[in-house]
This record gives C-alpha cells, structure tokens and sequence, in this order.
C-alpha cells in the first residue's frame, strides 16, 4: 500500500499496473461509501467532502502514475484502458463531490449509480481475479 | 561473609543516598595504586564523562568538553570515597545526603529555571 | 477481595491501554487485504505478549527492579547503550504516531487538519502528566478505553461467517500480494509486542511497590488482560474484513478506516470509530510518553516517579515534556500518520531481538529471580516468536520497500 508508492523499479510493468489497478480500485470504492453513507446521513459534511477530494486527487496522481509506466506488448492495451477509466473515474468522483457540496442528494443518487458502474468497469480489467 | 563482585554488584548498579534519594548510576569504580602494598579501593565515580570514557576516549574528552562549557560542575565526574559506602543489595547505599552533593545540580537547576516558571510545577 | 478488584483493575488497564494506533492500524489493513488471513497472527503476537508483560512484572515484583535498572546493571552501560538508543528512538517515533492518532479522529469530527491539532494534543497530554498522578493515567486511559469495545459489538451485530474467522486462526498463504501479506504480518507483530509496554509494567510495578505475594496477581493481569486486549484487536481486524475487503478497499489513509463502523451502526458508527482511535491513541500517547522519561531516569539512576510533584523530579518531568512536544512535531510537519504509524510497527519488529533477548537472559538469572526464573516453555515461546518476527521482518521490509 503505502510503501508501493515508492515501489516500480523493480517490478515489470504488467506487475506495476496490476498494483496501480488496484488502489484505483480501492479509491473508487471509498469514494462511492462515503457517498452512500453521506446519503444515509451516517458521515458528517467536512469528512465527507475531504475525503472525496482525497479520492479525486489520488485518482488524478493515479491517472498521472499510470502514463510513466514503460509498458510493452499486450500491457499497452492494459495501460490504455486503465489510463482511460482511472482519468473517467476522477471526473465522476469530482462531480459527486460538486453534487456533495450543493447538497443535491437526487443527483446524488444518480452520479453513485454511475460511479458504481466504473468501478465495476475498472475492477472487470483485473481479468475476474482480485488484484 | 558476603562477597561482593565489583563489576556484577557494584558498577552500573542504581546509588542511593541514606535517605533512599537515587543519586545516579555507579558509572566507575577507581582503585588506586600504592607502592609496595595491593591497590587500594578508592572511590566510587558518577558522571557522564564517566560513562562516556567506559565507551570511548574520543567520546570521553567530547563529554568533558561539553561539561566544561556547558555542564552546572564543569563536567567534573563526582567521587564517592568507598568508605562511605554502607550496603551493596538490590541498591548501593552510601552515607551522605544527595541534596548536599553536586549529583543532583542539574535537577536543582531544571527545577530553578525552569519547573519554578511554569504554572503548577513550583 | 481486595485481589479480586486488583485484577479487575490490572485488566480494565490493559484493555485500555493495549489498544493503541499501531493495533488499531494494521488490524484495519490486514482485514481489508486480507479478510480473515492474518487472524493466526494477532494470536500469536498476543501469546508473546502476554509472556513477556508476566515477565516484566515478575522481575519487578521479586527483584525490585525496573526492566531497564536490571538491563543497565546485569550488562553493563556499553552494551546496554544499544537496546537504549534503539528503544529510544522506536519510542519516540510511536509517541508521534499515537498523536497523529488523536490528532486524525479529532479532524474526522471536526474536518479541521490534523496538523493544526497537533500542538494543542501535545499540550493537552503533558498537562495530564504534569498534574496527574500514575492512577488518575491508569484508571481513566481504561475507563474511556472501553469505547473500544464498539468493535467487538459491532462483529457480534454483523454475523461474520465464524468457520471462516476461526479458519484465520490456522496459517495460510494468500494466492496474491505475499509480500505484502508478510509485511502487514510483521506489523501486527510490532504494533502487538511493543517492548514500551515491558517498560511501562515494570516501572509501575515499582511505582505499585508490588512483591512476591503479588505475582498471582501479575498473572491473572498479564494472561486475562492482554489477551482481552487482543480481542478487542481481532474485533476491528474482522470488521473490516466484513466492511472493506468485499469492496476492495485497502487503507491508504485513515479517512478510509473511518468507514468500518458505519455499516453496523451508521453515524454513531462513525462517532464511536473517531472516539475509540482518539481515546486509544491518547491512552498510549500518555503511556509512551511517561515511558521514555521512565527509560531515561532509570538508565541514567535519576529520581522518577509519577506519582511525585514535577519539582520532585524536575529532569523525569523535562524529559517527557521535550519528548512530547518534539514527537508533535512530526505532526505539524505533516508527516502522514498512517505511513509513520506502519513504518515504525515494522521498525519495532525489527528492533525486538535487541529489546527482548537481553530481557530474557535477565528472566534466567537466578540473582534477580531466584526460584521464581523462567521456565523452559516460557523461554522457548518467546524466543521462537522473537526470532520468526525477526527473520519475517529482514526479508519482509526491504522487499515490501522495492516492491518485488
């Protein structure tokens, strides 16, 4: 986890994106809890809102990691899609957090829905297995 | 009679004065050499320089130096004559009063200078 | 009776004051990687633990020594210096993880930074220390540890699979991320055996005056209470095995353990997440901090105690006060909490055969312990988990750093 962060010099790139992958992965999923949890009122505002910035950032530092990685062969494919949806991910991410602060809880509602079928897009390039 | 192992029941053991006040470590012990008759036990040493020589001599002269300057006795390690020493148990107990020695100056400056000024400590 | 209500007393204490940052840490990210995996490790970190913490009020109980006034005395100053500087230094990077504890649950009540709470926490600690006594610290870091039990509630309220928890308790090996199941494993194993608590028994036991005829006591505390402690620990390691893993979330950041408790109980969920990481970690901020004057004023024969007037032992009280205020300041640095919190669990492990070994010679002095030293099981257990914890975190931390 943490320590992965200075990891990457290494390991090859498949095993780099796979890693990448995967705290994508988790991010997302926060992002969607404490969005669920803030529309069951279970959260208060100011966590609410820095923890989906937290999210928001880390999938755009992602996004920014995810482009260095020197990937080669069937791995610039892997590269490509995860590069996509981690960048479609921080937006989606961005406007709950809007949809937070406006306290529109109806879109709300929609934009988790939404969020909830990228992480699943993100989670399905794991090729079924768990990262 | 009891024997007594300098280095396993003296050095580095916890010293007390007679009112039971720890007055440091037993940080060196010095015998002292005369002609024609055995060495003599003589005193008992505490002190970082002390300790720091027991280390190193290049750490030792450090710890001097930075008593001389900066330490509230010069950085001069305190002797205890072995006479004065009472009981060798769990403590080494001496018969002196630790508030009457030098041991215990850097306590008494903290407490002056510093504990005194702040609210609750004096 | 009076025996009865000590143990009580002995084992609220424990409670209270073994859950700290570093167990609340990476039990949260053992269960949210690994669901139910690393259960066999909290067992066997609480089986060392609860050796170990017999053994040091045992020492003090029949000795009359502190762990560290035996150390200095049975090995000498030169060699002593060596498990001093290293308990010295693992201490002081606790201290400041135990504070960017109660610093991370008080901004996710408030929403205000953690590096902004960092002094105020500081301050709020030693004035505790300044004007407490050893009992007012002991009872009441227990009293309030006991919201920690919200964890052990919330497995009960949530029905986990108990075949699945108790196949935990027998080792496997994960299909991926094994380094890093080894790297969490050894965490676990430094966050449990943390050699502050040796320390920290012993001198309270001096401080409690304790003798032979208390040794039924020690027991009872030891085994009971520590092994109560780490259920509370197993609690949180399965609740975020039940929460987080299904999800995918691994921790990254505290902001995300925060959300383990809200699925069973909603927003007093996460009420009771930020209270039990603040009073846990405030608890053992208290403990580690008095533990490092203790270390000190014992290695170096000063007078300690804290039971006595700061202007009785001005150099003890200096020395917690610089440590605290210095340790804060990591937190105003905004050092993240988490990775320090993790970075030193792993780096105690590492340092544990330096602590625990000395420690053990000591056990099987008959000058210090007469009949009542080590016997052949309690050596065997401890040095094997030492050595293992040892062995696992020389291969696991270096590999975990390059990321192989």
């Amino acid at each position: 986890m943490l320590v992965l962060a200075l990891a990457g010099c290494t390991r090859s790139p498949e095993d780099q994106l796979k890693a990448e992958l995967q705290t994508v992965t988790s991010w997302a999923a926060t992002a969607r809890m404490v969005g669920e949890a803030w529309l069951k009122g279970a959260v208060p505002r100011a966590y609410t809102a820095q923890t989906l910035l937290a999210a928001e950032e880390t999938l755009q530092e992602e996004a920014q990691t995810i482009q260095k990685v020197k990937a080669e062969g069937a791995a610039i494919g892997l590269q490509t899609s995860l590069l996509d949806r981690t960048q479609s991910l921080g937006r989606a991410v961005g406007q709950v957090r809007a949809a937070v602060e406006s306290k529109d809880d109806q879109a709300l509602g929609q934009l988790l829905e939404q969020l909830k079928g990228e992480e699943q897009a993100v989670k399905s390039l794991a090729g079924g297995a768990r990262p | 009679m009891d024997e007594v192992h300098l280095i396993r029941d003296v050095l580095d053991n916890q010293l007390m004065d007679r009112e039971k006040c720890p007055m440091g470590k037993v940080d060196g012990i010095v015998l002292v050499l005369r002609k024609g008759k055995p060495p003599r036990l003589a005193y008992i040493e505490v002190g970082t320089s002390t300790l720091a020589h027991r280390l190193s001599t290049r750490l030792g002269k450090l710890a001097e130096r930075v008593g001389r300057r900066w330490g509230v006795r010069g950085g001069e390690p305190f002797r205890i004559p072995w006479t004065k020493v009472r009981d060798v148990g769990i403590d080494v107990e001496v018969d002196l009063d630790a508030s009457e020695t030098p041991v215990l100056d850097w306590e008494k400056w903290l407490n002056e200078r510093v504990v005194g000024h702040i609210p609750g400590g004096g | 009776m009076k025996k009865a209500l000590e143990i009580t007393l002995g084992i609220l204490t424990s409670v209270g004051g073994f859950l700290d940052v570093g167990a609340i840490a990476t039990a949260v990210e053992a269960g949210a990687s690994f669901k139910f995996q690393l259960i066999w490790v909290v067992a066997l970190g609480t089986i060392c633990v609860i050796f170990l913490v017999e053994m040091s009020g045992r020492l003090a109980a029949v000795s009359r020594h502190t762990l560290v006034d035996a150390l200095r005395e049975r090995f000498g100053a030169n060699f002593y210096l060596v498990p001093f500087v290293a308990e010295l230094i693992v201490d002081f990077l606790v201290l400041a993880a135990e504070i960017g504890g109660v610093c991370i649950a008080l901004q996710l009540v408030t929403g205000i930074s953690f590096r902004w709470w960092a002094l105020p926490v500081a301050f709020a600690l030693w004035l505790l220390l300044w004007k407490g006594t050893f009992s007012i610290i002991e009872k009441g870091t227990s009293f309030f540890g006991l919201v920690t039990l919200a964890f052990v509630v919330a497995v009960f309220v949530m029905h986990p699979p108990w075949r699945e928890v108790a196949a935990g308790f027998v080792p496997t090996l994960p299909g991926h991320g094994r380094t890093h199941y080894w790297f969490v494993a050894v965490a676990i194993l430094g966050a449990l055996i943390s050699p502050y608590l040796f320390y920290f028994y012993s001198s309270g036991a001096i401080e409690d005056k304790w003798t032979e005829k208390d040794l039924g006591v020690n027991r009872g505390v030891a085994a009971v209470g520590m092994g109560f402690g780490s259920f509370v620990s197993l609690g949180v390691l399965v609740v975020s095995a039940l929460v987080l893993f299904p999800r995918g979330i691994t921790i990254d950041r505290y902001e995300q353990a925060a959300l383990v408790l809200t699925e069973p109980f909603g927003y007093w969920g996460f009420i009771l997440f930020a209270a039990s990481l603040g009073i846990a970690c405030f608890g053992a901020a208290l403990e580690v901090g008095l533990d490092q004057a203790y270390v000190v004023a014992q290695a170096l024969g000063w007078n300690w105690g804290e039971n006595q007037h700061p202007s009785e032992d001005a150099r003890f009280s200096i020395t917690y006060t610089i440590f605290i205020f210095a340790a804060s300041l990591l937190m105003v640095a905004g050092l993240d909490p988490l990775t320090l919190t993790i970075f030193s669990m792993a780096l105690t492990a590492v340092v544990l055969p330096l602590v625990i070994l000395p420690f053990l010679v000591l056990m099987n002095d008959e000058k210090y312990l007469g009949r009542h030293r080590n016997g052949v099981v309690s050596n065997t257990v401890v040095i094997v988990i030492i050595v293992m914890t040892f062995v696992m975190a020389v291969v696991a931390i270096p590999l975990q750093i390059l990321g192989g």
